[in-house]
């Protein structure tokens, strides 16, 4: 299956993506997609080959969701709509982990909680909601790791250059690393 | 399982990038080196960070001294075994197995642990 483009309610663009990573996006059946050869933007759910992987249009969300017990089945339960598997969202816990040894505070404390919510969001039915904490985790942890990593070299050399050539072992000394 | 361009790129990107820290902490000892990033906390406050010391701890693991790598960071026992059982999740598994994976590793139990100990080791070293 090719690659598709999309413009999302509030306009903003992405893609290209495949058809299999569509409801990771939050792509419904009225989101505008368009690939290569497509005359003009299409919604989603009037592209037949698309219409087993969209999320349902706004409006009619209810309903659709299943959910396998875990309790029964003793596996994760996954998330289905209209019987094709929602992956669960990439929650990024492994960034935001990362960005908390980076000299970064509590902005990767943020991410992991972030991370953590999507896990909760997912397995308790609330698909868009756990899309939605996904991408906030996400930013919250490239962040977190911009705000440790650039800021501690912009801190480095804005002090080489104040002190000039400071020894090394008594620059360590004062400066964590 | 189909892959789109996007994610090979950023998945070579992320391999590079992790190859690339590997071999600039082995060859690189943060304590000798002037150039290498300082925390902006410990400078302001004078007060370690949690993560201070993390990349000379790093170094000292990668040259297979574990207690030398321990006493720079002692949080580094905490993080480093938390960011491999992630990273595993993350590239060596796939569907369910890594959905059960995360399960455990990532239960909320789990994470609220990492996180206390965080703010715990914050303060117990600064004592
Ligand atoms: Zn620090």
């Amino acid at each position: 299956m090719e690659e598709y483009y999309y413009i999302m309610p509030d306009n903003k663009r992405g893609g290209p993506v495949l058809p299999e990573r569509f409801a990771e996006k939050g792509i419904t059946a009225d989101t505008l997609v368009w690939k290569q050869g497509l005359d003009d933007w299409t919604p989603a759910g009037k592209i037949e080959e698309l219409k087993s992987y969209v999320l349902p249009s706004v409006d009619s969300a209810e309903n659709k969701y299943e959910q396998t017990l875990s309790s029964k089945t003793n596996r994760p339960n996954t998330m289905y709509f209209n019987g094709h598997v929602l992956p669960k969202p990439d929650n990024n816990m492994l960034g935001a982990v990362l960005s908390t040894v980076c000299c970064c505070l509590p902005l990767g404390i943020v991410a992991i909680i972030k991370a953590s919510k999507v896990n909760t969001l997912y397995y308790s039915g609330q698909y868009e909601e756990a899309v939605l904490m996904a991408d906030s985790a996400r930013k919250w942890s490239i962040w977190a790791l911009v705000a440790g990593v650039v800021c501690s070299i912009i801190n480095t050399m804005l002090q080489l250059f104040l002190t000039g050539s400071m020894a090394a072992s008594e620059m360590s000394s004062i400066y964590g690393i | 399982m189909a892959y789109s361009k996007k994610s090979v790129v950023w998945n070579l990107l992320i391999c590079a990038a992790l190859f690339g820290c590997i071999a600039l902490f082995y060859s690189v000892d943060p304590s000798d080196a002037v150039w290498m990033p300082k925390c902006v906390m410990k400078q302001l406050t004078g007060w370690d960070c949690p993560a201070c010391g993390f990349q000379r701890s790093l170094h000292a693991f990668l040259h297979g001294e574990f207690g030398e790598a321990l006493r720079y960071n002692y949080f580094f026992i905490v993080s480093m075994p938390f960011l491999a059982a992630l990273a595993i999740g993350r590239w060596c598994l796939r569907g369910t197995a890594r959905l059960r994976w995360a399960k455990y590793v990532e239960h909320r139990y789990v994470v609220y642990a990492y996180i206390a100990m965080f703010f715990l080791w914050w303060w117990v070293r600064n004592l």
